[in-house]
């Protein structure tokens, strides 16, 4: 595919989009707008870019077609065929970022097309990630629940609830900040619960220990709790 | 037709989850990959793509001129008017313009006038001014102008 394919998508959708949601219409002229008005960038930046504009096409696909559906029996089915977590993100979060207003959007862009944003904590996602797999959980990774939501994951054990995980190092220069603003962000967004798992790189097998917790606690974490884990 | 019905559901369904399959395919590969799997979905990433992206803009153009003609006191845009639809004039507009794309004439006007009919909403208005206004011609009336609005 060539990038200019990226835009018409993007452009096409924004058309679909006008006549099936509005919300997701003006996010994705939004978005549009926002790639228009930004001349250059480094080519990490443009690798970040292209990938978030993939991951929004493909989430915003989803929503036309989960909005295809007749009826709201038949969307209720769709939703729940998906596991836990994908049902937590298509049937809650996703669609609250599309009708709100996210004061982290324009932040976030301009880090993220500076090149300021980069997944350095990636590789030890990845190892959680697959780790949860492994054990017959399921992980949602967006960039949009990472930058605007403060949640690196949001995990489910099995059929079991999700719950939305922020995982820091305490090695991190922002570990401090990051947990200051996040309990504020996860109830902004109206996010009953959350685990904040902070953790010593140097110490022994730290993905099990992580996984283990956010396993233990997807289900558990009553409403209304924003736990912080230290490991 | 229940079976014409259940066929059509299944269909959307399967349409809705190969996108999720398609986004969670993409988490996977950004997750295990990084920054490279922007390669695998685009070749040419370290092109010029971004300094461009705003060239050749002329949808905004065109609904805009087209939203500004269904606002104005043509005669045809009046007659649009007098009816209720369950859409917009902004969406009306983008569905204009989708129609304007087709081919022939005939295609546009059809195009128009299916239209029209499916999105007739049920309110008493419609009642009372639907049966002076043939659809048809209305929808040949406005396919006419918009094409010399927009010098197709």
């Amino acid at each position: 595919m060539q990038a200019k394919e990226i835009k018409d998508r993007l452009k096409l959708l924004v058309r679909e989009a006008s006549l099936v949601d509005s919300d997701l219409a003006k996010r994705l002229e939004q978005i549009n707008r926002w790639v228009k008005n930004v001349k250059s960038g480094s080519l990490t930046a443009k690798k970040l870019v292209i990938l978030f504009l993939l991951q929004i096409i493909e989430d915003a696909e989803v929503w036309l077609r989960f909005k295809s559906l007749s009826s709201q029996e038949e969307q209720q089915a769709a939703l729940n065929a998906l596991n836990p977590a994908l049902r937590y993100w298509y049937g809650d979060l996703f669609p609250k970022w599309l009708r709100g207003v996210d004061p982290k959007f324009y932040i976030w862009k301009q880090k993220m097309m500076a090149g300021e944003f980069i997944q350095e904590d990636e590789n030890l996602l990845k190892l959680i990630t697959n780790n949860i797999k492994n054990r017959g959980g399921y992980v949602v990774r967006r960039y949009i629940v990472d930058l605007s939501m403060t949640t690196d994951i949001i995990v489910s054990k099995g059929n079991e609830k999700p719950l939305c995980i922020q995982i820091t190092s305490l090695a991190d220069e922002y570990y401090q900040h990051k947990f200051d603003n996040w309990e504020n962000v996860l109830r902004f967004w109206e996010i009953e619960r959350g685990l904040f798992v902070s953790f010593d790189p140097s110490s022994h097998d730290f993905v099990n220990k992580i996984v283990n917790v956010a396993l233990y606690n997807s289900d558990r974490l009553k409403i209304g709790t924003y736990l912080k884990f230290d490991l | 037709m229940i079976q014409e019905v259940s066929t059509d559901c299944q269909q959307r369904l399967e349409q809705f989850f190969r996108a999720v399959e398609a986004a969670q395919q993409l988490q996977d590969n950004i997750l295990n990959h990084g920054l490279l799997a922007a390669d695998f979905y685009c070749e040419d990433v370290d092109s010029n793509w971004l300094e461009v992206w705003d060239d050749e803009e002329q949808e905004p153009t065109i609904i805009a001129s087209l939203t500004k003609f269904l606002s104005s006191n043509d005669v045809a845009v009046i007659q649009l008017r007098e009816l209720s639809f369950d859409k917009s004039l902004k969406d009306i507009a983008l569905e204009l313009e989708k129609c304007l794309s087709l081919p022939m004439e005939e295609d546009k006007i059809f195009a128009v006038k299916t239209f029209l009919v499916d999105h007739l909403s049920c309110s008493t208005n419609n009642h009372k001014f639907s049966h002076k206004i043939n659809l048809l011609e209305l929808a040949e009336n406005l396919v006419k102008k918009a094409i010399a609005i927009l010098g197709k």
